[in-house]
């Protein structure tokens, strides 16, 4: 049977390991690990970014992040492993936001369940972000109201 | 009865906590239209019912459903539009 990790990390003094995710989730007898890094990038709607500020309320993220790890496996097999990542804090562009591993005994699922989850947490776990400009502004982004269950998710578009 | 609000994201704003008196019995319904009027009062340019609307409200476990009644000394935190990943 697999395993699931999550967890929050102040990324003023822990950046998320990408690896660490990686070597969580390659487990025998499973044969595919499929791996889903966020990082921050250097324009949003044609403005200059410089970094981000990532907001958590923490309790409900980590749970946000067991429940749709639970459901991932409830869809594609008890076997796969997942670890799911997100910074809070500061992050310049090219930073590390988000790391998503899944395991599975098959590249099939192991695909399916990481898109699922990247897809889960961006409407359902409490997180927000502040984005920082070139021209010295910063503004919170307008995000998606957040979805309480999984089916609400399929009726939202997707956010980048 | 007297509730605290957790102020996060945009709404940090309004500083880190947001304490509100209430009649017992007020649900989270009724306490957006109440929050409302307090950011107004902190902000008189903050015109945003939509935001509000738009968020949720949410103890250290769960979300909170907009019927659930409020309890003496409440501690609550309201979440607006996500964008986490």
């Amino acid at each position: 049977m697999g395993a699931i990790f999550v967890d929050i990390c102040d990324v003023a003094t822990q950046p998320l390991d990408v690896m660490a995710g990686l070597a969580f989730v390659t487990r025998s007898p499973n044969g595919a690990e499929n791996l889903f890094v966020g990082t921050v990038r250097g324009v949003n709607q044609g403005k200059e970014v410089l970094g981000v500020s990532y907001d958590v309320f923490e309790s409900l993220a980590k749970r946000s992040f067991t429940d749709i790890c639970a459901e991932a496996r409830a869809k594609w097999g008890r076997e796969l492993s997942l670890y799911v990542t997100h910074g809070k804090g500061r992050l310049p562009v090219g930073g590390v936001g988000i790391v998503i591993a899944v395991g599975a005994p098959h590249r099939d699922e192991a695909f399916k369940a990481c898109r699922y989850v990247i897809e889960q947490v961006k409407h359902r776990s409490p997180i927000c972000k502040l984005e920082h400009y070139a021209d010295g502004d910063s503004e919170w982004t307008k995000g998606c109201e957040l979805c309480t269950h999984e089916h609400e998710v399929a009726g939202h578009g997707r956010h980048s | 009865m007297n509730v605290t609000i957790q102020c996060f994201g945009v709404f940090r704003s309004f500083g880190d906590r947001i304490a509100l008196s209430v009649e017992k019995g007020t649900t989270v319904c009724e306490l957006r239209g109440l929050l409302r009027d307090k950011l107004t009062q902190l902000d008189s340019s903050f015109d945003n019912s939509g935001l509000i609307k738009n968020s949720h409200f949410a103890t250290e476990t769960e979300i909170l459903a907009d019927s659930a009644p409020l309890e003496e000394a409440m501690n609550i935190v309201i979440i607006p539009p996500v964008s986490g990943g």
